[in-house]
């Protein structure tokens, strides 16, 4: 029979009310609190009882300590004097309970309770998750800057919206134990103020911690499916679990040794900020020498060497990937050194492909297309996609106006779309397009301007 | 203006400061105001453990010895002041009530109507 359990749970740091009558319904299901772990709740089998428990704060203690200090030995011999015993802490969260229903409680006056409880979450709770939700917001607005830098790409790649909702959630959950946590202090303090008792800080709370989690692993899980490389999270999380698995025992083996509070806490700290650094960098190098090896592709290349005229030598790389439309389907040509090369990104909101066919310097000069296929699967999304190509030129702003390329709605029939722009600079037009059809923005640029037979082939080619 | 602390005292800091105006082991006051009040007032030991510091930060009442854990107390001058105060605004309260009471004829004009 399994003597142990342990639970995640989800709650509040301030819901000692909560706590309490979650605890008391375990004993009744015949398992107590044993010990609290940053990760999980460890539960001891016990004969299913009632038990009165009482969660309280003692702003001296902390995570930190070796052991306890003279005033909190003291505070509990009180509560143990009290008929109240220690029974788990966490932080400056004591658990203590009892088996006699008519104790009196630990805290028997609530202005008191109230001023004491502010005390202990002045020391941590508030000034952490102030600091986290400032640096979450922080990172959430760079990460944003960053998508309208270059908003199809970033769209399109999961790994940058992952961050942005990474930060975006932490964001959230953060304010959101603030705000509750302030509502609930100024609330205890004016009903405390009339005589009355400190506000309940119960079920709702957790029902909304539950929610915000359940759509934090909904919404992670919708970002990562879509990823090209899941692995790229994956392995970020795993970093990440990792470091803090050192840093907590790095933690408790200081605290076992007896290192003072002050002393742990740096240690802890600088070595937290090094074992990130030292991951972060292996990943990183990983990640570059996985590319190196070809890891992250799964494009079988080969080089082709060109020589100028001067003798010197260049080596090019050359791909073979199938793309949709080639140059061939457009014109003859008579060069058989072409480099065939796509991208594809696909995030849930965007999909991005990019094809470039390329020739290399060398004689004769063999002619070239490049293009993007953009699938917008978010409507509304679309017009800040298209916008995002529209102005591909607007870096030119400096030039004088004459001398800006710039795209022009021309709607030409031949293409069956739904909207068609052509780029034009000061002579005319070019030979650049964007298209719409449906969802769809294609971007192509066939380097000089196109036949209507040309044109026919691209639309029975790139339309979906 | 800031309020000044202790200004007034709950029933439950009364009582502890009562306790301490003969030395007395801090663990000692919840069992001697239980029995002082008859069991009517009864402070838990979370409370009279923060208000004991309470007081001992405002310098109501001092440490007067330490013997291993147990800790004694004594009420200063300020402390016998703030317990002053509280029992003249007690006295204040009994009287606007006693005239009231003899001025109408009885606890309070519902009573007399039942």
């Amino acid at each position: 029979m399994r003597t142990t359990k342990h639970r995640f749970e989800q709650f509040q740091f301030y819901d000692y009310t909560g706590i309490k009558m979650h605890l008391e319904k375990m004993a009744l299901k015949g398992w107590k609190l044993h010990k609290i772990t940053r990760l999980y709740w460890e539960y001891r089998k016990i004969e299913p009882k009632k038990l009165t428990y009482t969660v309280t704060y003692f702003s001296e203690a902390s995570e930190f300590n070796p052991y306890h200090t003279d005033n909190q030995i003291t505070f509990h011999e009180y509560c143990k004097n009290g008929g109240w015993n220690l029974v788990a802490e966490w932080a400056q969260m004591q658990i203590f309970c009892t088996e006699d229903e008519d104790i009196t409680p630990i805290d028997t006056e609530e202005s008191v309770k109230l001023k004491f409880i502010h005390k202990a979450m002045k020391k941590n709770f508030l000034p952490g998750n102030a600091l986290l939700m400032l640096v979450s917001i922080l990172q959430f607005f760079l990460q944003i800057k960053n998508i309208k830098s270059d908003l199809v790409y970033q769209l399109s790649t999961g790994s940058s919206l992952f961050l942005t909702m990474v930060w975006f959630l932490i964001s959230i959950q953060t304010l959101y134990i603030l705000i509750g946590y302030i509502v609930w202090y100024y609330k205890s303090k004016r009903s405390v103020n009339l005589g009355g008792l400190c506000a309940e800080s119960g079920r709702v709370n957790k029902k909304i911690s539950n929610l915000l989690l359940v759509i934090t692993i909904v919404l992670l899980v919708l970002a990562m499916w879509t990823m090209q490389n899941v692995w790229a999270p994956i392995l970020g999380i795993v970093t990440i679990i990792v470091v803090m698995t050192l840093v907590f025992a790095i933690k408790n083996a200081l605290k076992r040794e007896e290192v003072s509070r002050k002393s742990n806490i740096i240690i802890t700290t600088v070595s937290c900020v090094i074992l990130m650094f030292i991951f972060t960098s292996v990943l990183t190098w990983g990640i570059m020498k996985g590319g190196n090896y070809g890891l992250h592709s799964n494009k079988p290349f080969e080089t082709y060497t060109t020589t100028q005229p001067d003798g010197s030598t260049y080596t090019w790389d050359i791909y073979h990937d199938p793309l949709p439309l080639k140059v061939e389907d457009l014109q003859e040509v008579n060069y058989e050194h072409y480099s065939y090369e796509s991208t594809k990104r696909e995030s849930f909101l965007v999909s991005q492909y990019i094809a470039r066919q390329n020739s290399f310097p060398e004689g004769q000069l063999a002619p070239e297309l490049n293009y993007a296929i953009v699938d917008v699967k978010l409507p509304v999304l679309f017009d800040i996609c298209l916008k995002d190509y529209l102005e591909m030129y607007n870096y030119e702003w400096k030039k004088p106006d004459d001398e800006r390329r710039y795209f022009k709605l021309t709607n030409d029939p031949l293409w069956h779309a739904d909207a068609v722009y052509q780029l034009y600079t000061q002579y005319g037009s070019e030979g650049e397009y964007i298209v719409c059809w449906k969802n769809r923005i294609v971007y192509i640029n066939y380097n000089k301007v196109p036949s209507v037979e040309q044109i026919a082939v691209t639309v029975k080619k790139l339309n979906k | 203006m800031a309020r000044e602390k202790f200004h007034t005292l709950t029933e439950q800091m009364f009582y502890i400061l009562l306790c301490l105006q003969s030395e007395c082991y801090g663990m000692d006051i919840m069992e001697k105001i239980r029995i002082m009040t008859n069991e009517q007032v009864t402070v838990g030991p979370g409370t009279l453990y923060n208000l004991l510091e309470s007081f001992e930060n405002s310098g109501m009442i001092y440490e007067t010895k330490v013997e291993g854990r147990k800790r004694s107390y004594l009420i200063t001058d300020k402390g016998l002041r703030a317990l002053e105060r509280e029992y003249q605004r007690l006295i204040k309260l009994t009287d606007a009530y006693q005239q009231y009471v003899m001025k109408n004829g009885g606890v309070s004009n519902e009573n007399n109507k039942a």
